[in-house]
């Protein structure tokens, strides 16, 4: 891909779509190419192809639709966090209920991303997880909240993990509409910082939860 | 032993004394005159059974005891004077004999002797026919036997008419052999239904110590209450004697076992002493049965003690009234068996009823009385049980109503969640995707209509926004967030960027998804109005508890002019009309400075409540 470079120079990191309609997987590749130093790989319809096509093209970066015809696309966040090479998978979903986003961050998802979102912004997101961070929409800042908050009574025992108050600080901003950086300068912090601040937040879902009673509590309104 | 322990049990021997005193000063059943009948105090004793040598004796009159084995025999002469002959049916009163005996009045037999019978404690009443008696001298002659161990016995006797004499012979027979006869029936039912208990509930020992310490009553009320003897004289003399002694242990074992105390000392020594008693007894010449089971009797006060010691040194475990009915039944009965040792071990005692028989009966009332107290105890525990049972199931039950309610709740919520689900992805990739597909069309085939284009952007974020506010039902704040994120695109391409200052989750007077959507409605409108008209570089959104303002920086415009050309008229009309349906107040204003669009919550809630 010598014939690739992005305006910085380096080589364009390769992304790969796993979506099934055609439409958004259009408008994915679109908002994909129209960002600089990325470039789409491949594009796969299928759980089964797009997991094929993720050892076959090694990409940096997988996007990847919850909801495919012959699986979940959490097979494929799975399949890359146990990838030999680095690769960061996205979920891309039209819903944003709080099982599912769980579901996928604990698979070790680096980012959810809604559909109803606006799609053009992905690229901004990709890059975003190239640096390191970790996309979030204010919906999910929401959700994550509602899970985490130290603030809710009764705490579902099945969320070990606490936030700190800057965490949950961020995370209110996030769901109140607040960019990485307007959230840094009210904090007096680096955008940066606040992108790892959200990165660890990830994480600490990743370890730190009982997915199942999560899902549970969830559908029985405790959360 | 301790000092505080022998404190203790010679303070319990003091009162144990006191009460024996105390039964001893009461002097029931002493034998007094009679009115209406001659009481026979003096007579002769003679030397053989021809009577010819005789010596005056004065009743009572208690034969000297030895250790011989065998019977004595001894003949009494009574010269009774009557002034005249009698009329009604008179009868000889024998309140206090011992053992047997035979009776003459004038020389006619009017009782011959029951032997082996042991009338040691059965007074007896003996008509006499009238024809026998006369007036002047008349002579009763008696002849009485009994084992020579334990001497003979003769109390003042009475003559006279039977109707006088009949209802003091009445009493003594019911105080002696009658109730002896009520408390060797009680202690016979009450063994069987013990040792039955016992047999279901073999692991609560103290039934079966109570129970066999009825059958050992049973043996010595046979004594007492029949003058019944079994075997030989040494074999029976032990029966009786020391089956009291047995009784006293096997108490013992009862109050230890009942209270959950480990054997006493008592009871060990006891045992031992009674072992080793029955043994020598055995293995001695019979004439000293006696004199060995006494001492052995009098040996058993202690542990008769001992029960109350460890009744005291338990009273903790007792409820207070238990205690009491134990004490009061205990002591007495303690105080009851010294007493009878007492008349035992003395050749002569000076006191004639005896009452040993009796306290069989107090104790079998006091252990009863503690089994009830138990059996009752247990009940009101298995009622507290079961009430607690019941709670515990009407709080379980709630528990499970309310989780059905709360499972059926879910399930609602599952399946409207599902049924939203569905109805998004229709509007998303069914609508979304045509107007999707269109936009694109359009731009392929490059066709110049902004009008149609900007329509179908339009459609495009407000169905977005639609999905948004079906999936953020429960934050205003959340979704103004989405609206952002989805117009921030929107706004780079004009040139505008947003001053975001989301203070807090607006108060809307009714809450909920369609409130929520006209607010977002609102905003969107006015965000894209300043898209369309405004010129600006920036819009600032504003929002806290009392209102959400959107304002821009542009150069804002000629109301009426632009309302009368019709161009955002509409948009305002709509923005007014979402205001009302939410109960909250739009403000317009415009100027040079730009425009702000205020929409206020808190003081039309405010005005609404006054």
């Amino acid at each position: 891909m010598d014939a690739d470079r992005d305006l910085r120079g380096g080589p364009e990191e390769t992304v790969l779509i796993i979506e099934d309609r055609a439409d958004i997987a259009a408008r994915l590749t679109e908002a994909v190419t129209s960002t600089d130093g990325v470039t789409v790989a491949g594009v796969a319809t299928t759980l089964d192809q797009g997991i094929n096509l993720l050892y076959d093209l090694r990409p940096r970066i997988v996007l990847v639709d919850i909801g495919l015809p012959d699986g979940s696309g959490i097979e494929a966040v799975k399949a890359a966090a146990k990838a030999d090479w680095t690769v960061d998978a996205l979920v891309v979903s039209i819903f944003g209920d709080e099982s599912r986003v769980f579901e996928a961050l604990q698979a070790g998802a680096k980012g959810y991303i809604l559909k109803s979102g606006a799609l053009r912004q992905i690229g901004d997101d990709i890059l975003a997880v190239l640096e390191g961070g970790s996309p979030i929409s204010p919906a999910i800042a929401r959700h994550l909240l509602a899970v985490l908050n130290t603030g809710m009574e009764p705490k579902p025992e099945a969320v070990e993990c606490h936030l700190t108050d800057r965490e949950t600080e961020i995370l209110r901003a996030v769901a109140r509409g607040y960019k990485r950086h307007e959230i840094g300068a009210q904090l007096g912090i680096s955008a940066g910082t606040v992108g790892n601040h959200i990165t660890s937040i990830y994480r600490k879902l990743e370890v730190g939860t009982n997915m199942e009673a999560v899902m549970r509590a969830t559908k029985i309104g405790v959360l | 032993m301790s000092v505080q322990t022998l404190r203790g049990g010679l303070l319990l021997m003091l009162s144990v004394a006191l009460l024996t005193g105390a039964v001893y000063a009461l002097n029931l059943g002493r034998i007094v005159p009679i009115e209406g009948a001659q009481m026979l105090t003096r007579g002769q004793l003679c030397a053989q059974a021809e009577c010819s040598e005789t010596r005056p004796v004065a009743l009572p009159y208690f034969s000297p005891r030895d250790f011989d084995d065998g019977l004595e025999t001894l003949h009494f002469v009574f010269d009774v004077p009557l002034e005249a002959a009698p009329e009604p049916v008179f009868a000889l009163y024998l309140p206090k004999f011992s053992d047997n005996l035979d009776i003459w009045v004038n020389g006619a037999q009017v009782r011959q002797n029951s032997l082996p019978l042991r009338l040691w404690n059965t007074p007896l009443l003996v008509p006499v026919p009238a024809q026998l008696l006369q007036a002047g001298d008349n002579q009763v002659a008696l002849t009485l036997y009994g084992p020579k161990a334990e001497a003979i016995d003769l109390r003042p006797l009475f003559l006279g008419p039977q109707v006088v004499l009949k209802p003091h012979y009445n009493a003594r027979w019911f105080a002696g052999p009658g109730l002896a006869r009520f408390a060797f029936g009680l202690m016979l039912l009450l063994s069987g239904a013990l040792l039955l208990i016992w047999q279901s509930r073999r692991a609560e020992r103290g039934y079966l110590w109570l129970g066999l310490s009825c059958l050992a009553a049973v043996a010595f009320l046979i004594h007492y209450a029949f003058g019944q003897s079994f075997g030989s004289y040494r074999i029976w003399t032990i029966t009786w004697a020391l089956s009291a002694s047995l009784y006293v242990l096997l108490v013992l074992k009862f109050i230890t076992s009942f209270l959950g105390q480990p054997p006493s000392l008592a009871e060990r020594v006891h045992f031992f002493v009674l072992v080793g008693g029955v043994i020598v007894t055995l293995f001695s010449p019979p004439g000293y049965s006696f004199a060995l089971v006494a001492s052995i009797n009098v040996l058993t006060v202690f542990p008769a003690v001992a029960v109350l010691g460890v009744l005291w040194r338990n009273r903790a475990a007792l409820n207070w009234f238990d205690f009491l009915v134990l004490g009061v039944c205990m002591a007495p009965s303690v105080a009851l068996g010294c007493y009878e040792v007492w008349m035992m071990g003395f050749n002569a005692p000076s006191r004639s009823l005896h009452l040993f028989h009796i306290m069989p009966i107090i104790m079998a009332f006091a252990c009863l009385w503690l089994i009830v107290s138990q059996l009752v105890a247990s009940l009101r525990g298995l009622e507290r049980l079961t009430a607690q049972q019941s709670d515990v199931i009407a709080a379980k039950s709630r528990e499970l109503k309310d989780s059905f309610a709360r499972l059926a709740e879910v399930e609602k919520r599952q399946a409207i969640s599902d049924e939203r689900d569905r109805i998004m992805l229709d509007l998303h990739d069914g609508i979304g995707g045509h107007l999707v597909s269109t936009l694109a069309y359009i731009r392929n085939n490059d066709l110049q209509d902004e009008t149609l284009v900007r329509a179908l952007e339009d459609a495009l974020r407000d169905l977005a926004l639609m999905l948004d506010s079906m999936e953020n039902t429960d934050s205003l704040t959340t979704l103004l967030g989405m609206l952002r994120t989805r117009l921030e695109g929107l706004l780079a391409e004009h040139g505008l960027e947003f001053d975001w200052q989301i203070h807090g989750e607006p108060d809307l007077a009714v809450k909920g998804p369609s409130q929520n959507l006209h607010v977002a409605r609102i905003v969107q409108e006015a965000i894209t109005n300043v898209i369309k008209h405004a010129g600006a570089d920036t819009i600032t959104v504003y929002a806290d508890e009392a209102r959400i303002e959107i304002s821009d920086n542009g150069s804002g415009f000629d109301r009426v002019a632009r309302a009368s050309a019709g161009q955002i008229g509409h948009g305002l009309l709509g923005m007014k009309r979402r205001a009302q349906a939410i109960d909250a107040e739009l403000e317009l204003e415009s100027d040079g400075a730009g425009t702000r669009v205020r929409l206020l919550f808190a003081d039309v809630k405010r005005r609404a409540a006054e």
